[in-house]
């Protein structure tokens, strides 16, 4: 009996499906296979890619890295916006290399930008000042791709100065959409850290009274699609390089789509008074798709 | 408080005057990480003899305790509080006066929270607080180095 026990054993790891929940991401898609696009690439849109708590230099950042690439030769993204932790743990030359330079250099070689934000692992005087990020020198600084204006702030230090910072640009800004990013959650439901409450009471009203659109944060290792709050789109990605596993609530009441399964990075594409998203796994799979229209559709903008 | 503000901008007028050059963007972290070194290297030798104590002197200490007592008792305080309990349980907590800021192995950093960050004296740019546990830091962000600190700062 213990014999025929023996002899079955390999025949059963063979067969064995998997109970729901296993933490093995399914088969990395192979590099001929052909991509599932879900944007439209629409003509004179602005398209990108985002990535957050990427910084490992392990093995599944590269993964994501991998598909990212695969993703750009169709999609064409001009940049990357960064939630932050883009390097973890120490900051030598050889960790920005292993950690960003050689996972991104397909990317980096096609001259696509990487607009960084910082977050509570990143060393910031070293990173704003490091030119592959894009950040002028600057902990909280502005860009503007046709009608998209961003502002990347810095939730590690929200001071007063930058609160008074941030209105100013907003208030100034004619872009059509404003979209603003930075580290720390303002809206999760993910156990490990929770929402930063004392943030949002300081960046929300500015947010709802200069029309921010939509809002990106990392820190916390899974995906969200969260439910618009007071008609504000936010995202949450920060498992581009780590993850916890089954780390979100359920069930929730914020979420739209919870993902933390598996490494994520998100394409966007804006056009006109559409954002188009596409969220894509490591392994390849599109776990999450589909459109929103501008809040404040049919204002003037210049 | 005005002996606080008026040595913190002493500090950085010292810090401007060093020869040391300042960070400026580029893709060679070598370089950059090298001329952070030297700034740090000026800064100490500029101060040899800083201790604990320098910029929170006693008076200034009870005044920052104050003033976070009631930060953290008044109506924002259950915020903060969930804010740091839910932050970074491995941020570290030792900090040495003239000394490294100690996040150079990439230890996570607590971030302020805001409503803290709007009742402590205004800093000049280049200085910034920093929290670890019941410790309220004063950080040179050029040099990422530790100016002074507060032990028991928060209640």
């Amino acid at each position: 009996m213990r014999f025929l026990k023996l002899l079955l054993l390999p025949l059963l790891i063979v067969v064995y499906p998997g109970l729901q929940g296993d933490q093995i991401p399914p088969r990395a898609l192979a590099a001929t296979e052909v991509v599932d696009v879900r944007l439209p690439l629409k003509f004179g849109s602005v398209r990108w890619a985002v990535i957050g708590d990427n910084g490992t230099g392990e093995r599944p950042e590269q993964e994501v890295a991998d598909q990212m690439q695969r993703y750009w030769k169709v999609v064409k993204f001009d940049f990357v916006t960064m939630d932050g932790d883009n390097i973890y743990g120490g900051h030598s030359p050889r960790d920005f290399e292993r950690k960003f330079e050689a996972p991104y250099k397909q990317l980096l070689d096609e001259n696509v930008k990487f607009y960084a934000s910082l977050g509570n692992h990143d060393d910031a005087d070293l990173e704003r000042n490091y030119k592959p990020y894009n950040m002028g020198g600057n902990r909280y600084y502005t860009f503007r791709k046709g009608d998209v204006e961003f502002f990347v702030l810095d939730s590690n230090y929200m001071s007063p100065q930058q609160l008074t910072w941030i209105e100013d640009k907003l208030q100034n800004s004619g872009a059509k959409w404003k979209i603003a990013y930075f580290h720390h959650p303002m809206f999760t439901s993910a156990k490990f850290h929770g929402p930063d409450l004392d943030l949002r009471q300081q960046l929300m009203p500015l947010f709802l009274k200069y029309g921010v659109n939509a809002v990106w944060s990392g820190h916390e290792h899974v995906y969200e699609r969260i439910k618009p709050q007071s008609g504000i789109y936010f995202f949450l990605v920060g498992n581009s390089g780590e993850l916890r596993f089954h780390n979100i609530r359920k069930p929730n009441d914020l979420d739209i789509v919870g993902f933390d399964t598996d490494r994520t990075f998100m394409l966007v594409e804006v056009a006109g008074d559409q954002l188009y998203y596409q969220t894509i796994s490591g392994s390849g799979q599109t776990i999450d798709s589909g459109e929103l229209t501008r809040q404040n559709a049919g204002q003037k903008s210049n | 408080m005005d002996d606080f503000a008026k040595n913190a901008k002493a500090y950085m007028d010292k810090e401007h005057a060093l020869p040391a050059d300042k960070l400026k963007p580029k893709s060679d972290i070598e370089l950059l990480e090298k001329q952070r070194v030297a700034l740090r290297d000026a800064v100490r030798q500029s101060r040899p003899d800083a201790k604990q104590g320098d910029f929170f002197t006693p008076p200034t200490a009870t005044v920052f305790r104050k003033i976070l007592a009631k930060t953290m008792a008044g109506p924002d305080g259950a915020k903060i509080r969930a804010s740091l309990r839910h932050a970074e349980p491995e941020a570290p907590m030792k900090f040495v006066v003239n000394g490294d800021y100690p996040n150079r192995q990439g230890q996570p950093i607590q971030s302020m929270p805001p409503t803290m960050l709007q009742t402590l004296p205004a800093l000049p740019k280049g200085l910034e607080y920093s929290i670890a546990g019941n410790t309220l830091a004063l950080r040179d962000t050029n040099a990422n180095l530790v100016v002074d600190y507060l032990p028991d700062a928060l209640p």
